[in-house]
């Protein structure tokens, strides 16, 4: 199991290098630089190459590339072409708040679509069912950027109970928690549903059941250990979009996180910022994702035996081989 | 149970076309049906925006004696900042939101399914390929890909397309890649090579139809998807440009006043859910009418 | 969740209770008149109708018919198991070793299930929890009726499982990594836990290879004997029927056609039905022979024809057949057949011509 997550962060290297350029490319890709909007009509055309000197933008973009490549992994992403802050040290100051508010969104979609969701397929067909249904369809048709802007509209500016942007209290995380979770609670809840419903209609119930297992065990024991395997899966992809897509929740509330860094920096061409975000944004992902990986084998013992067995293929074909080889 | 449960009479449907018994399954469910007719109206009013609006007097001509009235008999959805009114703007900004929207599922349609039928068809290192690219992609946010996008090509409403359709290839592409493959390894397509069927007409009689079926509710759905990401990127200011009454571009607008004057972010973000809805809800009912064993 | 018993009629509910005596001795599981109907969107399919069985201590009952002739509704609802919705029990009443199953509250019915009665289940791929070790899922049951810590109850499962043949060391695995025959074996494992009274055994040996089949039918023997257990074997097998039942009932569209001990209704056939099973099986003595299968299907089980059902099917169907339901007649104190042509009563069937 070690070996096999070992193996699987190392394969996230080649993955990260494609994101890392395809970002890079992408960023330099504009015919616009950053010199560009420093450049004033007094300047001469020696001083702009000076300054684009200055920037190293003046060599072709491969090289930059490799160049960049390299102090990534010394340590050095850069440092930020507008406020001079340095890249690593900066994203160290504003990752903590970003990854509060998504661990606390992932925290509202949890707690309230899991249960929602096994309630709806237990009593499938009643008035909790339905009404978790139309708010589910509701709930995916909602631009999540437009109810954050109606909760502070309700509960910052015409209640006045929370804040209508940033991160000075404890309770300022509520709004826009809830506006990723609750953006959230649609997929989750839907997916909960379906595979508790596909699971409450299973044969093996019924062997549960004839076993003298009483109804309530049936159900959240039989039943739940089942669905949980792609409720836990669908719950863990959102909390990977909570941490990395929220960019605009972000944006909306003011909060003080990457995501809002990011938009800036792209649309100032702040390079080496927007870039190192980026990238340091997708490792963290990259990370998460076989961490995901990891527990839905944990989770799920097919999965578990299916790399059992590769493994066991692999040493057998490696001893056909040497016994050929011999 | 499952092989004791006796078999209930089949239905007894009169002749009809295919059309006419799409329609007749499609039909039953009311939802839909409400949801084709306001798709077929927003469409409606998105083609005729610049025959029923004047741009530029209407549009984004202001008149400041007007501006911040709040919503009344003579101005439903009130004024902006600029004295413009809201609804003849919102209503106008259906055409931003229509045509991005079907464009980029047309786009990812056209080439995300022949991408990914292939890849399912044929497998192997090809498969592996297109696979792991998608997956690069699909490691980034979407909403970071389109800003990244947006940033390197420039502020127009064709690189906002491209931009948005981005992540939706990749996931139309794998969602027609498993429908081929899921397809390719049935029974019935052993049983049509069995019989002796070649791979070309195969292909087109069995593989294609029933994979086109997951295929086209999939592209229904991306088209409210990219209504959104659209009105996302739009808000962040790397949409579609203001003074375009782009719906997300009008929330954007009205984000700086939300402290006074809220009612200019409730009607765009209206406008975008009902849309939304209204796709959303006509895909469920495409999917149950083309393949009635989905339905639950 | 304690709304179960729902899919019960009223009637079946307030029914007076048979005494000891009505019910007889030794008689491990009574069934009654049971008519069971599902209900889907309007249309009622009766499933199961007027069926009276009984099984005795050490007895097995063979419950023969074609798939779809509600043989496993009958048996789900021995355990009070049909599935709700659609099924609902319209009338009738089940005795599980005395006890009137139909009327228990549902704590009551967890602790007959498994332990008085217990089923094991057609489809040995999809009737295991995919999430659970079998040992864990042998071991539920035992501690459920037994009482037992963890570790004495998952020490019975292994030895449950040695008795079916699966080496004690494979208790930790999970279902999909054994084979279907291994997994109906467990499902046998998981029935027999508790040693119940009475064992209903849905096809058990349709999902398995021939070789696997005849040990599993030896296993089944062996506990017959070993813990008195009364049986009903389910299957449209005649050859295991042979092989392992004292009594045979046959079942067409939801009713019992004919009744009676192995004997009687294998060498004294009389029902139509019945002989046409007999006419579809391959004779050995006679290889030129052609097979001679039922022609037609049965029918729509939505829309019953008002007379006999296998009237349609059947060579000697008469006017009379298509106007009423056959009564059931009783040939001798074991031997029941329902079919109209023996109102005449020089009729015989061309099966017991020959003999």
């Amino acid at each position: 199991m070690l070996k096999y997550s070992i193996k699987r962060l190392l394969l996230l290297i080649p993955v990260l290098l494609g994101v890392t350029f395809i970002i890079y490319a992408a960023m330099n890709l504009s015919g616009t630089d950053y010199v560009d909007s420093l450049i004033t009509e007094d300047m001469t055309e020696e001083q702009v190459a000076a300054l684009r000197a200055h920037y190293g933008l003046d060599k072709p973009l491969i090289e930059r590339y490799f160049t960049y490549v390299g102090k990534m992994f010394q340590g050095d992403l850069g440092k930020s072409y507008n406020n001079g802050l340095d890249v690593w040290e900066y994203f160290k100051s504003r990752i903590g708040a970003t990854l509060y508010l998504g661990l606390m969104a992932g925290v509202v979609t949890t707690v309230l679509a899991i249960p929602l969701g096994i309630i709806a397929a237990v009593k499938n067909g009643s008035l909790i069912d339905n009404i978790c249904n139309v708010l589910g369809v509701i709930g995916l048709a909602t631009p999540n950027f437009w109810l954050g802007l109606l909760l502070i509209v309700l509960f910052a500016v015409k209640l006045k109970w929370l804040p209508v942007s940033g991160n000075e209290h404890w309770y300022s995380v509520i709004l826009p928690a809830f506006t990723i979770g609750t953006g959230h609670m649609a997929i989750q809840m839907r997916t909960t549903r379906t595979a508790m419903l596909d699971n409450l209609r299973a044969d093996y119930l019924r062997t549960a059941r004839a076993k003298g297992v009483s109804e309530n065990k049936v159900v959240t024991k039989h039943a739940l250990r089942n669905a949980l395997i792609p409720t836990v899966q669908i719950a863990l992809a959102l909390l990977s979009t909570a941490v990395g897509g929220a960019a605009l929740t972000e944006s909306v509330f003011n909060w003080p996180g990457v995501g809002k860094v990011i938009v800036d920096a792209v649309s100032k061409r702040d390079i080496p910022l927007a870039c190192g975000f980026l990238v340091l944004k997708c490792s963290i992902l990259g990370v998460f994702h076989v961490f995901t990986e990891l527990l839905n084998v944990v989770i799920d013992p097919r999965l578990k035996t299916m790399y059992v067995r590769d493994r066991k293929k692999k040493k057998d074909e490696n001893k056909a081989k040497e016994v050929k080889a011999a | 149970m499952k092989s004791e449960k006796r078999v209930l009479p089949s239905r007894q449907y009169s002749k009809r076309s295919r059309l006419g018994e799409f329609w007749h399954r499609y039909s039953q469910n009311k939802g839909a049906v409400i949801a084709l007719f306001v798709v077929l109206a927003i469409g409606l009013l998105a083609a005729l925006a610049d025959v029923i609006y004047d741009y530029d007097t209407q549009i984004i001509g202001y008149d400041l004696t007007q501006k911040l009235i709040k919503p009344c008999a003579e101005h439903p959805f009130g004024t902006d900042d600029l004295g413009r009114d809201m609804l003849t703007r919102v209503l106008y900004g259906a055409k931003y939101s229509f045509m991005i929207g079907l464009s980029c599922a047309a786009l990812c349609f056209v080439v995300g399914m022949p991408i990914g039928a292939l890849a399912g068809y044929y497998g192997g290192t090809f498969d592996l390929l297109v696979m792991r690219i998608f997956d690069i992609i699909g490691s980034i946010p979407s909403l970071l890909i389109g800003i990244m996008v947006v940033a390197a090509l420039g502020h127009k409403t064709g690189i906002l397309i491209v931009a948005i359709a981005i992540p939706g290839v990749g996931s139309i592409a794998s969602a027609s890649r498993m429908a081929v493959m899921t397809i390719r390894s049935s029974e019935y397509i052993e049983s049509a090579r069995a019989i002796g069927m070649k791979t070309f007409p195969l292909v087109m009689k069995h593989v294609v139809p029933n994979a086109l079926n997951l295929i086209v509710v999939r592209v229904t759905l991306q088209v409210g998807s990219a209504i959104i990401s659209a009105s996302s990127l739009s808000y962040l200011g790397l949409g579609v440009p203001l003074p375009t009454p782009e719906w997300g571009a009008l929330l954007s607008g009205g984000r700086k006043l939300i402290r006074t004057h809220s009612y200019l972010t409730l009607f765009p973000g209206l406008a975008i859910m009902i849309t939304v809805l209204a796709l959303n809800l006509m895909g469920d009912g495409l999917r149950d009418a083309l393949d009635p064993k989905l339905k639950k | 969740m304690a709304k179960r018993i729902k899919n019960i009629a009223r009637e079946v509910l307030e029914a007076p209770d048979l005494s000891p005596e009505e019910l007889g001795e030794d008689v491990m599981l009574d069934i009654r008149n049971l008519t069971v109907h599902y209900e889907v969107d309007g249309d009622v399919v009766e499933a199961v109708s007027d069926v009276t069985l009984q099984v005795k201590k050490q007895k097995t009952l063979g419950l023969v018919g074609e798939t779809g002739a509600g043989k496993t509704t009958t048996a789900l609802a021995a355990l009070n198991l049909i599935p709700d919705p659609p099924g609902i029990i319209k009338q009738g009443s089940i005795y599980v070793c005395g006890e009137n199953i139909l009327k228990k509250r549902p704590a009551e019915l967890e602790k007959i299930r498994g332990r008085d009665i217990s089923m094991i289940f057609q489809d040995p791929m999809t009737s295991l929890n995919p999430v659970f070790t079998v040992g864990d899922q042998i071991a539920e049951s035992i501690r459920l009726h037994e009482g037992l810590n963890k570790t004495d109850a998952y020490e019975r499962a292994m030895q449950m499982l040695e008795i079916v043949g699966i080496p004690r060391t494979r208790g930790a695995e999970y279902p999909h990594q054994f084979s279907g025959g291994m997994k109906q074996r467990v499902i046998i494992a998981i029935a027999l836990a508790c040693n119940p009274r009475v064992l209903i055994a849905d096809e058990p040996t349709t999902a398995l290879d021939v070789t696997i089949q005849a040990q599993v039918l030896d296993l089944m023997r062996d506990l017959r004997t070993k813990y008195d257990t009364a049986m009903i074997m389910i299957t449209h097998d005649l050859g295991i029927v042979a092989d392992i039942c004292d009594d045979v009932a046959v079942m067409y569209a939801g009713r019992i056609i004919e009744q009676g001990t192995l004997d009687e209704v294998f060498n004294e056939t009389r029902h139509p039905y019945t002989e046409g099973l007999f006419n579809s099986l391959p004779n050995i003595h006679d290889r030129q022979a052609r097979l001679k299968p039922i022609p037609g299907l049965m029918p729509d089980p939505a829309n019953l024809p008002e007379g006999c059902a296998f009237a349609d099917r059947c060579k000697y169907a008469t006017d009379a057949c298509r106007a009423a339901r056959p009564v059931q007649r009783w040939v001798s104190p074991t031997h029941m057949v329902a079919c109209t042509a023996y109102d005449d009563p020089d009729f015989i069937i061309e099966r017991s011509r020959k003999a």
